[in-house]
């Protein structure tokens, strides 16, 4: 059984379901089919019939046997694992700042940490490659596109 | 006078510079491995965002073409294709490279793509506007049923398992119905949160599953280290073009029929000719697979053909095949542009400027992949942990730009990890795009649908199969899902087990 894919068909089956409570609980004015909530009906049907196909697919094929092989989490024992871990921590942390904080600010901070956190250590290499593109990004998007940033 | 004024307007100064530069980025971006064509353009859909639809195709026409053509690069030079439309590609042009060639196999590639593309546009030019007089007679069922095909077919062909792609596209359609109801104001699935009443645009999603996934992905991923082949002469010789003329047509004519089939895409369009060329080249220069310049022909002319074959479609019948056209799709909505046999009759000044901004497009390409490879080859070997980061920063600021609504970076961040999950699990990221965009056309359709056929649910599946449009599509739908286009797929395998194999 790949246990993956049985999580992801409980996952899914769970999300069909909700989907179709949802689309039951909109209003109807005279006539259920031309509702707002007819199609989202059928979406949740159909997602909840595929995770079961998939969940059935994941107890009769034990071995995987025929199986494209799909990925895994990564473990953060391993080094690119950490770098995936480190880049969404960072990203989220960005994300969350850049709303109190001006993108010239959070991105010269943003910036460097990344590049260290996957790998880069040379100093030089790293205020260069921070500066520059901020300062490049800030003045295109401002002055030529005359966007507000951030 | 009509011609004259779309062409005055592509080459006015500022378009014809976008144009350049997108396509220059575009290829730069194709070049690198790890780095899609759906990023490159998920992220220059946002800047467009306050322009002129003119600027916003300049730029992103040229990018589409940029992107398709840029991933030979890395195909030849490193053995690893910039972009899956380059797989078939990495067959011939590594060898050939490894055997000092590599100039030769891109100047070849370069040229052979410019006709390809070039055949692709040509029919797109004869064939739509005919598609388009059946497609006026499209109602509200016959387009039930045609987005049905094209998410099924995108869905069931772009995955590796049925079940996985038709969940995709469902979850794709589910998000895009997010908002108001456009019959009753009703919200659908705000679950009473302010920021969801306006629906979830569809920029930072694309951003989010085409950015921020592929960068968690491609980190996750081994990073071999690359040696890049020396690249010599690259102006092919005219003598060798015009001998590999009929090949690249024959290429260029598999390359459009599957650009017309929702689902195929360049990737099967450039492996099929590659495979059509092993048969049909009765003296190939070098045994396929060891440095036959027909191998990279064939991929090359297909997989820019298919460019032109995609458009069909997507401009005829408003139904994008594949990632790309679903994006030149969205940014034509986002500018008031409905793609569809209605925008032919009622704004046909746009289909021509599609087309003559693909043409100029093609010219840039040539011209950029003719003279510029040696100069610009360096940029494939530039490292992820440079590139990633700087991703992430355009990636909040293109997902913020739009609206300049906060709440967007944060949608963006959501479908990014949901992506990243998503292709972890194989579940085909593309089928859900063309869920979301495609879901408002579903919605209505089906709405309409119902209540023409008196808000009978029987009567509704009568009209679907008693209307002739609409029962074609039914069994193109039908044989899909039964056979899967298994022999397409077969040959898929058979081409890729046997190349790798040969090496």
């Amino acid at each position: 059984m790949k246990r993956s894919d049985l999580v992801a068909s409980i996952i899914l089956a769970a999300v069909g379901i909700g989907i179709i409570a949802e689309s039951i609980s909109m209003p109807y004015f005279g006539n259920r089919l031309d509702s707002p909530g007819s199609l989202p009906f059928v979406l949740g049907v159909i997602i909840f019939f595929c995770s079961i196909s998939i969940g059935i697919n994941a107890i009769s094929n034990p071995d995987g046997e025929g199986e494209i092989s799909t990925s895994k989490l990564p473990k953060w024992s391993d080094p690119q694992g950490r770098k995936v871990y480190a880049m969404v921590v960072l990203t989220v942390s960005y994300v969350i700042l850049i709303r109190h904080f001006h993108f010239l600010y959070t991105t010269i901070v943003f910036l460097p940490i990344t590049f260290f956190a996957l790998g880069i250590r040379n100093i030089m290499k790293l205020v260069a490659l921070s500066v520059i593109p901020t300062i490049i990004v800030y003045l295109v998007f401002t002055r030529l596109f005359r966007v507000i940033l951030p | 006078m009509f011609f004259l004024e779309i062409i005055s307007t592509i080459f006015s100064p500022a378009n014809l510079f976008l144009l350049a530069v997108g396509t220059l980025g575009g290829i730069l971006v194709g070049a690198i491995p790890g780095l899609s064509g759906g990023m490159a353009l998920a992220l220059l859909a946002s800047f467009t965002y306050a322009w002129g639809i003119e600027q916003a195709l300049a730029l992103m026409v040229g990018a589409w073409v940029g992107v398709v053509y840029g991933g030979s690069w890395s195909a030849i030079l490193l053995n690893m294709p910039g972009a899956p439309s380059a797989i078939a590609t990495t067959f011939d042009g590594y060898p050939l490279a490894r055997q000092g060639k590599a100039g030769t196999a891109i100047g070849l590639a370069t040229a052979m793509s410019f006709i390809g593309g070039l055949c692709g546009l040509f029919v797109l030019a004869i064939a739509a506007p005919p598609i388009k007089n059946i497609a006026l007679r499209f109602g509200s069922h016959e387009y039930f049923v045609l987005v049905l095909v094209g998410l099924t077919l995108v869905g069931s062909l772009a995955g590796k398992h049925l079940s996985r792609g038709i969940v995709s596209a469902s979850l794709g359609v589910i998000f895009g119905l997010v908002g108001m109801d456009f019959v009753y104001g009703f919200g659908r699935f705000t679950f009473s949160n302010p920021y969801l009443i306006g629906g979830i645009h569809f920029i930072p999603i694309l951003i989010g599953l085409f950015c921020i996934s592929e960068v968690l992905f491609q980190l996750g991923s081994f990073d071999a280290k690359q040696s890049i082949q020396n690249i010599g002469r690259v102006i092919p010789e005219l003598k060798m073009v015009l001998k590999n003329i009929p090949l690249t047509i024959r290429s260029s004519l598999m390359g459009i029929f599957c650009g017309t089939i929702p689902g195929l895409g360049a990737d099967l369009a450039a492996l099929l000719s590659y495979e059509q060329a092993k048969q049909t080249v009765k003296r190939p220069s070098a045994e396929f697979g060891k440095g036959a310049y027909e191998g990279v022909i064939a991929a090359e002319s297909a997989n820019n053909a298919c460019v032109g074959g995609t458009l069909i479609p997507m401009l005829t019948l408003g139904v994008p095949g594949d990632v790309s056209t679903a994006i030149m799709m969205g940014v034509m909505l986002m500018h008031g542009l409905r793609p569809g046999p209605l925008l032919m009759v009622e704004a046909s000044e746009f289909y021509w400027l599609i087309l003559f901004t693909m043409i100029a497009a093609n010219f840039f390409m040539l011209i950029y992949g003719l003279t510029l490879v040696n100069l610009c080859a360096r940029v494939v070997m530039v490292r992820k942990e440079i590139l990633f980061p700087l991703i992430i920063v355009l990636a909040v600021v293109g997902s913020y730009t739009v609206e300049y609504n906060p709440i967007h970076m944060i949608f963006m961040l959501f479908f990014g990890i949901l992506g990243y999950l998503m292709k972890l699990y194989s579940f085909p990221v593309g089928a859900m795009v063309l869920g979301v965009i495609l879901a408002p056309l579903l919605d209505m359709s089906f709405r309409r649908a119902i209540v023409i056929s008196g808000n009978s649910f029987s009567q509704f599946l009568t009209d679907l199969f008693t209307r002739p449009i609409s029962l074609i599509l039914l069994i193109i739908l039908f044989l899909a899902l039964l056979t899967k286009f298994q022999f397409i797929r077969n040959s898929f395998n058979r081409v890729f087990r046997n190349n790798l194999k040969g090496e």
